[in-house]
């Protein structure tokens, strides 16, 4: 393989190239192994692209508050049919401006007023809880009535109050969006139980929603435990999501030759315990003090994770939410070991062992 | 037909609004920009086969009309500036101008690239994949990668000039 392009390396910082089981990634991981040069170039690479994104974030202001979707919804239709509703026809692109900002403004509060009504009747169902996890981004707290009215886009406003069941059957439940939030929910399960149900899953979350509360703001005029919940749902998922965005920054570590999967071998990982793992060898090179990546195998069937995700592992030890049954890491030798511990009672008790030992890739 | 945008909403008002505000530099015009972009997602039929693609193309189309039309209604800006002032009284006078610095300084930077490489690096800042910026662009998928890297090279320098420029501005003063 000759020496890599510069389009390359940042298709490779952007995550784009695949995971590295892949034909392209593999080949990128291995000639970053053997050659100083481009291990070199990767890093200039990665400064002028995390110089670019700086720049581009100091730009950043005060972001306005979100309308409800319900209210777009309503927009959209007033304009396509043509009707003489509330707001009118609007050729969008040919309103003034001083007239788009007035109707952008008053479409706010009319919708703010509506969607808090629909929220006292199907705010504390699940519906409304599904919905805000599908979108996996923290939004200003007025979104969240949006994200209350858009059970009913198309439906008329009646429909929705007198007949909530409509609406959710109007929810694709087998929806991918829908199977990710649950895989949320396993995940934020903490309560070092094994073999809990479904249920009791489902109980534990909504306990820790309820306690995070403390700390996020309360959404304005949220009347229903449903909604709050929903905020805190959100801080969570939200998280999740960009975790999952976040690109593979890759350093020195992965030119490492130790770069291997390890797999579960004993412990107590699997009941989804919130996990540190340490590295237990001494002979780190010193390149890579300032962090190694994990990478949980992108395989679901393996690993019951969704997606490939790279975790940070600074120094040598990173807290994990879930243990993963199988990932890899660069550079690494020999063992690992996983300390859990309670997190309930975080200052007591002596942490039991998660032990990994090293497999060949692609061992399910 | 509004669900899929619905879910699409949640995930990329934020990223579309600080897109459009990278074109218009005002956040209120950005969030009226967007909100038109989703009006008229809504009624697309049918719904496109890329549809983040689609949104932050439409949104870019936007940015470029309203540019037009703003220096053709120069009587309107005066308006929006007093709207603008008015909306950031939450931020203090002082760090209400160093922002204000550090945007002119990133917009002076964004104008110095080309347009292309502009929209791809807004595109990928915004969370776009390379296959959705090439959808966006026009691209062709594999170059994407080396468009970012000149865009990301140039706009380093090009801020970095900026920035210069202004401390031995400042040591003047």
């Amino acid at each position: 393989m000759s020496h890599i392009d510069e389009g390359r390396l940042h298709a490779w910082l952007d995550g784009a190239l695949g995971p590295l089981t892949g034909p392209e990634g593999a080949a990128m991981a291995h000639h970053l192994a053997t050659c100083d040069e481009c291990r070199a170039r990767l890093e200039q690479e990665s400064a002028i692209r995390e110089r670019a994104r700086s720049v581009l974030a100091s730009a950043d202001r005060a972001l306005p508050e979100a309308p409800p979707f319900a209210d777009l919804v309503a927009q959209a239709r007033s304009v396509g049919l043509d009707a003489e509703g509330e707001f009118g026809p609007q050729p969008v692109n040919a309103a003034p401006d001083s007239a788009r900002r007035r109707t952008g403004r008053r479409i706010s509060r009319v919708g703010l007023a509506w969607a808090a009504s629909i929220t006292v009747v199907v705010g504390a169902g699940l519906l409304g809880r599904e919905l805000a996890l599908q979108s996996g981004r923290d939004l200003p707290a007025g979104l969240d009535f949006g994200r209350e009215s858009v059970q009913a886009p198309t439906d008329e406003r009646e429909d929705l109050r007198e007949n909530a069941p409509v609406a959710r059957e109007a929810t694709p439940s087998d929806s991918p969006a829908r199977q990710k939030s649950e895989l949320n929910a396993v995940v934020e399960a903490e309560e070092p139980t094994a073999g809990r149900g479904a249920e009791a899953q489902k109980l534990q979350v909504r306990e820790r929603s309820d306690a995070d509360l403390a700390e996020v703001a309360a959404p304005p005029a949220a009347p229903a435990v449903g909604a709050a919940q929903e905020e805190a749902k959100d801080e969570e998922s939200g998280s999740r999501a960009r975790f999952a965005a976040r690109p593979p920054h890759i350093g020195l570590a992965i030119g490492h030759p130790a770069l291997g999967c390890w797999r579960l071998e004993s412990g107590q990982a699997e009941a989804g315990i919130p996990t540190r793992l340490r590295l237990t060898d001494e002979r780190l090179p010193d390149e890579v003090e300032g962090g190694l990546r994990l990478e949980a195998d992108p395989d679901p069937h393996t690993t019951g994770n969704d997606a490939p995700a790279w975790l940070p592992l600074s120094a040598d030890s990173a807290w994990l939410s879930i243990p993963p049954r199988i990932f890899r890491l660069a550079p690494a030798d020999d063992m690992l070991t996983g300390q859990v511990r309670d997190p309930t009672e975080p200052s007591a008790g002596d942490p039991s062992e998660v032990r990994y030992t090293r497999v060949e890739c692609g061992t399910p | 037909m509004s669900e899929p945008w619905a879910t699409i909403y949640g995930q990329v008002w934020d990223d579309l609004v600080r897109f459009l505000d990278r074109k218009v530099w005002d956040p209120e015009r950005a969030r009226d920009l967007a909100q038109e972009t989703f009006v008229r997602a809504l009624q697309a039929d049918p719904m496109p086969d890329d549809p983040r693609a689609w949104l932050f193309t439409v949104a870019g189309n936007l940015a470029r009309d309203e540019a037009r039309m703003a220096i053709r209604r120069r009587e309107k800006l005066k308006l929006i500036r007093v709207d603008a002032e008015d909306s950031d009284l939450v931020a203090g006078p002082d760090e209400e101008l160093e922002v204000s610095e550090r945007r002119v300084k990133v917009r002076q930077a964004l104008e110095a690239l080309s347009e292309r490489d502009r929209e791809a690096l807004l595109l990928c800042d915004a969370g776009l994949s390379y296959a959705e910026i090439a959808a966006a662009t026009g691209l062709s998928p594999g170059a994407v990668g080396t468009t970012l890297s000149r865009a990301r090279r140039k706009l380093a320098a090009a801020y970095e000039a900026a920035a210069g420029d202004e401390e031995s501005g400042v040591a003047h003063r």
